[in-house]
């Protein structure tokens, strides 16, 4: 899924000015066409006029809040929403993501990884833009269950297998593209903007591929999960459900 | 040497010396009323015998012969009074005495007709031994000879006063027994509300039920509001303080993002680091002020992915972390606080002792997970300190200050959560060993 063939149109309602025109740059910076609104009354009125291909949040505005304004966009659209709150304690988190955002994160934002998240929501709304009006973002295979949105991954006897965020998403690109080679290179573009997974090398990937082996690998069946293709890239084996 | 507390430390011993004190002191002032009382009674009723003596020894003297005078005079002698007839003026042995005017008085009231009559008395010592004393006296008839008289047993009844006063001792005695009873009882409520007011600070509120006397009432009243008022200063406290968490993540964010325009990659990543140094203690403090609000539920979770995914995330920015325990320990624990505390545990291992070996296991009925560093420990006097919040032991620790010094009041936090404990302890061989130690809800050896 190749991103780049059309800047993608993001929407960013945050009041704070300084911090609205600097996060518009870096999404800018990454290739994205990003439009900042001050205000749920701006970001109604852009919306009158064009259409965003995604959209984030800050959760305190003046006036309608975040949470108000998320309720009002999914009552009329599917536009994948990601959060953002200073307040990034679990209950904004959860009411974030029953109101139907696919994604939160906690300020103070980490530019790297807020570039990450937009990529990983835009490319899981591309390949699969029905997902929405099926289910609630949660994903099966081989009894296992990814919830895409809460960022949890439940292992078939449900236990909560803890997973860092690189190898989520990791994990959320192959689950993606079950049953299909997929290359390094496009696993590698996920994993290169996450600024803790160091030389950002080839091998980075096939070190978050050997912590998630042996993470499902306690499972039965959990190590053939991924498998690798020599020389191109790794396989998800099992098929997936929504 | 050792001093004798005369006063009592308690209240009950208090107030029960004052009542001894008061009552004494009663006693004292009854035992000497009823003495005097007694004394009265006792010199009118003898100058009232004396008066009638007197007027019949009168009465003879004025009808019969002279001859018969002395005789007759002597036959009016009692077991009490001794009467005899002088021709002369007696010798007055006794000396005076202010009792000789009251007798006089009221020999004078009870016959008024005697007071026609020349009169004079004395008390006379008898025996020094006892106060013994006897009152004599002689009345002049117009022209003649002398009535004299003299009592004949001692002036006061001791035996009366005596028995008196041991009733009133008694009473006493009485009075304060039961007056230390009731104080005893008084002072239990009082009791109980030290006791209870002890208990303030250490949990939830102590609730002060308000009953009891006035003043009691009034204490646990007072207690209860001081209560509210000291928890509201808090809240007040710990609401302003984290708004000011809040509101500095935004120029924080600010300064993380214009750094992406700084040209100079070193600096720039010195500054990357500051920014996210500030933004963990942001963090810290934030968790550390949430920490008393109890959120979500336990959730089945595989430990050792938990752990791992911690070391490997320390790993990864350069620490020297090493997971020991099993591939797959599950639990049912409260999942992003976990994180957290062990979070917390292995920075501080790979800041402070160079190095987190991380092992966890079940043992008996309790899921332990250690974090043992190669540091250089901390001083076993501080080691109870170093679990309380904004405490900084970088003395002990190298001296690299870094944080608010939350990280282990937060670890605490969450063993309290699991009813667990954060075990502190310098091993043997060198270096920190922090478990937590948390009673198993339904974990389950790995599989």
């Amino acid at each position: 899924m190749d991103l780049t063939d059309r800047p993608r149109r993001i929407a960013l309602v945050e009041d704070d000015g300084a911090l609205r025109t600097l996060l518009s740059r870096t999404l800018r910076e990454n290739g994205f066409e990003a439009s900042g609104y001050r205000s749920g009354a701006e970001l109604r009125a852009a919306l009158e006029a064009q259409q965003f291909d995604l959209v984030i949040l800050d959760i305190m505005l003046p006036g309608t809040n975040g949470l108000d304004i998320c309720r009002w966009l999914r009552a009329r659209s599917h536009v994948p929403i990601i959060f953002m709150s200073a307040r990034g304690q679990q209950t904004d988190r959860i009411v974030g993501l029953e109101l139907g955002a696919d994604d939160f994160l906690p300020k103070p934002i980490d530019p790297h990884e807020l570039i990450a998240r937009v990529r990983a929501v835009l490319r899981r709304w591309e390949s699969h833009p029905g997902e929405r009006t099926e289910s609630t973002g949660i994903v099966r295979f081989d009894g296992w269950s990814m919830d895409r949105r809460r960022r949890e991954l439940t292992a078939p006897d449900g236990s909560r297998v803890a997973v860092s965020s690189a190898e989520f998403d990791l994990l959320g690109v192959l689950v993606d593209m079950p049953q299909r080679v997929v290359g390094r290179e496009l696993l590698l573009e996920q994993a290169r903007e996450r600024p803790a997974s160091g030389d950002s090398s080839d091998r980075s990937i096939d070190v978050l591929i050997s912590r998630l082996r042996r993470k499902l690998g306690q499972y039965d069946g959990g190590r053939d999960i991924i498998k690798t293709v020599r020389g191109i890239g790794y396989v998800f084996t099992p098929s997936v459900t929504r | 040497m050792r001093v004798i507390r005369l006063w009592p430390a308690g209240f009950t011993g208090r107030v029960t010396l004052v009542l001894l004190g008061a009552i004494l002191v009663q006693f004292l002032a009854a035992a000497y009323l009823l003495g005097i009382g007694e004394r009265h009674l006792q010199q009118a009723d003898l100058a009232r015998r004396i008066a009638e003596q007197l007027v019949v020894a009168e009465r003879v003297i004025g009808a019969a012969p002279p001859a018969d005078r002395a005789r007759l005079v002597s036959d009016l002698s009692t077991a009490h009074l001794y009467f005899s007839l002088e021709e002369e003026k007696p010798p007055l042995s006794g000396t005076s005495h202010p009792m000789v005017t009251d007798v006089r008085a009221e020999i004078i009231r009870w016959e008024p007709a005697l007071a026609a009559y020349e009169m004079q008395f004395a008390v006379r010592t008898a025996r020094q031994v006892g106060f013994v004393r006897n009152l004599e006296g002689a009345l002049h008839l117009p022209g003649g000879p002398w009535i004299y008289f003299r009592t004949q047993q001692p002036l006061l009844g001791w035996a009366v006063i005596v028995s008196t006063m041991i009733w009133v001792g008694l009473t006493a005695a009485a009075v304060l027994l039961f007056a230390a009873v009731m104080v005893q009882t008084l002072g239990a409520p009082l009791r109980k509300l030290a006791s209870h007011a002890d208990q303030i600070g250490t949990g939830p509120p102590v609730h002060f039920a308000e009953n009891g006397p006035k003043e009691l009432r009034r204490v646990a009243l007072a207690l209860n509001e001081m209560q509210a008022r000291i928890a509201a200063l808090i809240d007040e406290r710990t609401t302003a303080l984290a708004a000011v968490g809040h509101d500095l993540r935004t120029p924080l964010a600010r300064l993380r993002l214009r750094l992406s325009a700084v040209a100079d990659t070193n600096a720039r990543a010195a500054a990357e680091r500051d920014v996210r140094e500030m933004e963990d203690m942001l963090s810290a403090l934030l968790e550390f002020l949430n920490g008393g609000e109890e959120w979500g539920e336990r959730v089945k979770t595989d430990l050792a992915s938990l752990l791992q995914v911690i070391v490997e995330e320390a790993q990864d920015l350069g620490g020297n972390a090493e997971y020991l325990g099993p591939a797959k320990l599950v639990a049912n624990v409260y999942f992003d606080d976990l994180r957290r505390a062990l979070v917390n545990l292995v920075d501080n291992a790979v800041k402070y002792g160079g190095a987190a070996h991380v092992d966890a296991w079940v043992e008996d009925r309790f899921l332990i997970i250690r974090v043992d560093d190669y540091g250089p420990g901390i001083d076993s006097e501080i080691l109870g300190a170093v679990k309380q919040p904004f405490y900084r032991a970088d003395q002990a620790r190298g001296g690299d200050t870094h944080g608010f010094g939350l990280g282990l009041s937060i670890a605490e936090q969450v063993a309290r959560r699991h009813d667990g404990e954060l075990v502190l302890a310098n091993r043997p061989e060198g270096g920190l060993s922090a478990s937590l130690k948390l009673p198993r809800s339904g974990s389950q050896p790995s599989a």
